[in-house]
């Protein structure tokens, strides 16, 4: 749940999705679930050649399963904090294994 | 450091804030500093450079040239499902 | 990030309520909100690199959709055709992303293609899809890396 937690806190935010077809979208997060399919409003489709049909949509519900990457911006991202929220998740996952 | 190594993730919890080099499904590998993985191996990588393969096609002879392509990217998630390897840094010292 | 310096996972308030936050009894967790686009007109891409248009009746938390009024788009170059369909079931793990059209942006755009005969349009387009298909298995030295289950054709 650590990474749902983490793209909660960029609702609002601009980010770039790469799917495994090779799609990129870029847009502003709406709402993300703990599946971690994503919804982005004010989309752009980065390579349009490959998708001209993807031009004409408004809002994109990606399924999770399809990203192979998110990228984000740097300055969006507390890496300290980040790095301390995945050891205590991984510390708990641990607890609750044993 | 040997001991605390009892499960796979155990390493990888021990690559936080390092360099580390990831191939992924599909030609690609990505090197950059861990910055948070879960129990999935989906991944956040800061400062990544990533390395894919990409098979060209010449029109005249139609011979196949695999080309290496390579990109940057400042801070970047990386989804579990296609993760094939991750290698922590090497520890020289 | 402020969330997650108190962030825990056996604490986490949203694994237990319904997330979308405005939307009262929308507790379907998962499948994002696709509450806001039932009975709108969508448009699936499908893994397998198919789009197919309708609106969207019912979904359920694995992105499983009933969509009424389908029909198939093909684009051929500068032409398309649409194949109508009636009321598909697509399951939900064979949608890669689906989103609402823009109609003004899809006039715009359908007024710079031609129409073009559905037959022929659908067999030029499945060739091309058998061709791309026979290439990829054509890579011997490929094949441990590529997933074809996950490959987009």
């Amino acid at each position: 749940m650590l990474f749902f937690s983490f793209f909660k806190t960029f609702i609002g935010k601009t980010v770039t999705v790469e799917l495994k077809n090779d799609v990129i979208i870029r847009g502003k997060v709406h709402s993300v679930d703990q599946y971690l399919n994503i919804k982005l409003e004010d989309i752009e489709i980065l390579n349009i050649e490959s998708c001209p049909q993807l031009m004409t949509l408004k809002n994109s519900f990606i399924r999770g399963s399809v990203i192979r990457y998110i990228q984000v911006y740097a300055i969006d991202v507390d890496c300290e904090m980040l790095q301390e929220a995945a050891r205590r998740e991984y510390k708990e996952l641990k607890k609750v294994a044993k | 450091m040997a001991g605390n190594v009892e499960q796979p993730l155990d390493l990888i919890l021990l690559a936080l804030d390092e360099e580390i080099l990831v191939k992924l499904r599909g030609d690609r590998e990505l090197r950059g500093k861990l910055q948070a993985f879960d129990q999935h191996m989906n991944l956040v990588l800061s400062d990544v450079e990533e390395t894919a393969l990409k098979v060209e096609v010449d029109n005249e002879t139609g011979e196949e040239l695999i080309k290496s392509v390579k990109r940057k990217m400042p801070m970047l998630f990386v989804r579990g499902d296609g993760v094939i390897l991750v290698a922590p840094p090497l520890r020289t010292a | 990030m402020n969330d997650l310096t108190k962030w825990s996972l056996s604490q986490d308030t949203n694994l237990q309520s319904p997330w979308i936050e405005g939307i009262p009894g929308c507790g379907i967790p998962g499948a994002a909100s696709l509450v806001e686009h039932i009975d709108r007109q969508i448009l699936v891409l499908q893994r397998d690199g198919r789009y197919i248009v309708g609106y969207l009746r019912s979904y359920d938390q694995y992105a499983n959709l009933v969509l009424e009024n389908t029909f198939e788009r093909f684009i051929l170059d500068d032409t398309y055709c649409d194949e109508p369909l009636g009321i598909f079931i697509i399951r939900g793990e064979n949608v890669a992303l689906l989103g609402e059209v823009d109609e003004e942006k899809e006039n715009q755009w359908l007024s710079q293609l031609r129409t073009a005969s559905l037959e022929e349009t659908k067999r030029i387009v499945r060739e091309k899809r058998q061709a791309t298909k026979a290439h990829l298995h054509d890579q011997p030295e490929r094949v441990e890396w590529t997933f074809y289950d996950d490959a987009f054709f």
